[in-house]
């Protein structure tokens, strides 16, 4: 065994160390070229849009305090980055400096847009994820080891996605003991608690939704729905070293974002996008579609005989 | 094998190495200081995702009202989230949060803090040459959503500054 190969298979995650690189590694490359495809859609919808707003000192938040002092230059030069990067990134997703503008672009773009008062989180994966992926190998002669570095990368990438909603499981588990200690009247096991955060959120809002509406006056319609939404979101993590659990999961925290739309009116499409992208796509799942005679696509297996075993 | 090709094997396996190292490093790391700034101010681009975790009980939160424009007063006054009269631009959540900061940080004689939040709330809500009160709400969700019941008290009035052009 060469080094590099020593190397690789010790970083190497043990859910895909049985993988087959050289099928897989078509399929992550396939993957990365979506996640920038997307992230210049994103681009284009985000940058282009209320144009009026302009920085203000004490509130630019680290990676835009350059830009407070330069009004609107300032603020039209990073939309021009966010766009530029993701294109550059979509055309040549290969080559690194085209990555690591679109993280630069994508970084400060969203510290230009929280900005203003209040940090929102629907596209702080996708920054965390261009960081990520500046890290892909380029192709080298030794195309085995490289594809093990260019998996583990994208592997990594999925993992902290699905982190981030085990540390929104995990909040929720840390808060409810203190209120249950605390002798709160609500908390997380109380059939209230999805009917008290929806009534907080609409009174912010000043106005509600006829889901929302439902769940404050039937709480229990809430208390079905909050409990199984926190396993969810818990068992994330856990789920990046099972890959063949990666599309279910990603459709769940799919659907999670939308019962919370319909809910509560808060749109995480960015979150919703990268989701489809990352973890439905995951190219260490079966895949859907498999080339003429290739085995194990998941709509194979649907269609053939059920093995009710001996 | 060439030495260009061991060369080449050996620097990619030091690579792979300080990738092994950097990957899981940096996953660990951002969970433990999200985990450590639960509850506080975030440090962009970390997050604790600490999102709808504390189910509300009775909870005192800021709001804004308009009392007037210019020497016209308006009665009763325009709150921000009821957008009626004065105040019809669209509700944004980002504003909400900058208002319940700002209004907490006058209730904790934070006058600096409160001086960087003004600016970006009387830009985001207020017309020219308005008058405003931040006032202090304590209630239920539920039963201030389903029956209106609240308590309020004064907690500052200003009048917003005029805009830098």
């Amino acid at each position: 065994m060469n080094r590099a190969n020593a190397h690789s298979r010790f970083i190497r995650p043990r859910s895909i160390a049985g993988l087959d690189v050289t099928a897989i590694l078509p399929r992550a490359q396939r993957v990365v070229r979506l996640y920038y495809a997307v992230l210049f859609v994103l681009s284009l919808l985000q940058a282009l849009g209320s144009l009026d707003r302009s920085l203000s000192p004490g509130n630019a938040l680290w990676p835009v305090a350059w830009a407070a002092h330069l009004g609107i230059t300032g603020v039209l030069f990073i939309r021009a980055l966010f766009i530029a990067g993701a294109l550059a990134a979509m055309l040549k997703p290969e080559q690194r400096w085209a990555r690591l503008l679109a993280f630069v672009g994508c970084l400060e773009f969203n510290a230009f847009s929280n900005s203003f008062g209040k940090i929102n989180h629907s596209s702080h994966l996708w920054v965390v994820t261009a960081l990520l992926l500046v890290f892909l190998p380029k192709a080298s002669r030794d195309r085995r080891a490289s594809g093990h570095e260019y998996l583990t990368v994208v592997w990594y990438c999925q993992a902290f996605v699905l982190l981030t909603y085990s540390m929104a499981g995990f909040a929720k588990v840390v808060q409810a003991v203190g209120q249950w200690r605390g002798g709160d009247r609500y908390w997380l096991l109380s059939p209230e608690a999805l009917s008290a955060h929806v009534a907080s959120h609409f009174i912010d809002m000043d106005h509600g939704t006829t889901a929302g509406n439902a769940i404050i006056t039937h709480p229990w319609l809430g208390f079905a729905v909050f409990l199984p939404a926190v396993c969810l979101e818990l068992g994330a993590f856990g789920v990046s070293f099972v890959p063949r659990l990666h599309r279910i999961w990603g459709v769940g925290l799919i659907l999670l974002h939308a019962g919370i739309l319909s809910v509560m009116g808060l749109n995480f499409y960015p979150a919703m996008l990268l989701l489809a992208v990352l973890i439905c796509g995951s190219p260490f799942a079966a895949p859907l579609f498999a080339a003429r005679g290739e085995p194990g696509s998941v709509f194979q297996k649907l269609s053939s005989p059920i093995d009710l075993g001996r | 094998m060439t030495d260009a090709t061991q060369n080449s094997t050996a620097s990619s396996g030091k690579r792979a190495r300080l990738l092994g190292l950097f990957l899981p490093a940096f996953l660990l790391c951002y969970f433990v200081v999200g985990v450590a700034r639960m509850g506080k101010t975030e440090f962009y681009p970390i997050g604790s995702w600490a999102m709808f975790s504390t189910v509300p009980n009775e909870v005192t939160t800021y709001r804004l009202r308009v009392t007037g424009i210019g020497v016209q007063p308006i009665a009763p006054p325009a709150y921000y989230g009821s957008q009626q009269g004065v105040l019809t631009a669209p509700v944004k959540i980002s504003t909400v949060f900058a208002i319940r900061r700002l209004g907490s940080a006058l209730d904790r004689h934070e006058t600096q803090l409160a001086e960087q939040l003004r600016p970006v709330v009387e830009r985001a809500v207020l017309p020219e040459g308005a008058t405003y009160d931040i006032v202090a709400q304590r209630y239920w969700p539920i039963e201030k959503w389903l029956h209106n019941r609240y308590s309020e008290t004064l907690v500052a009035s200003f009048r917003a500054e005029p805009r830098r052009k």
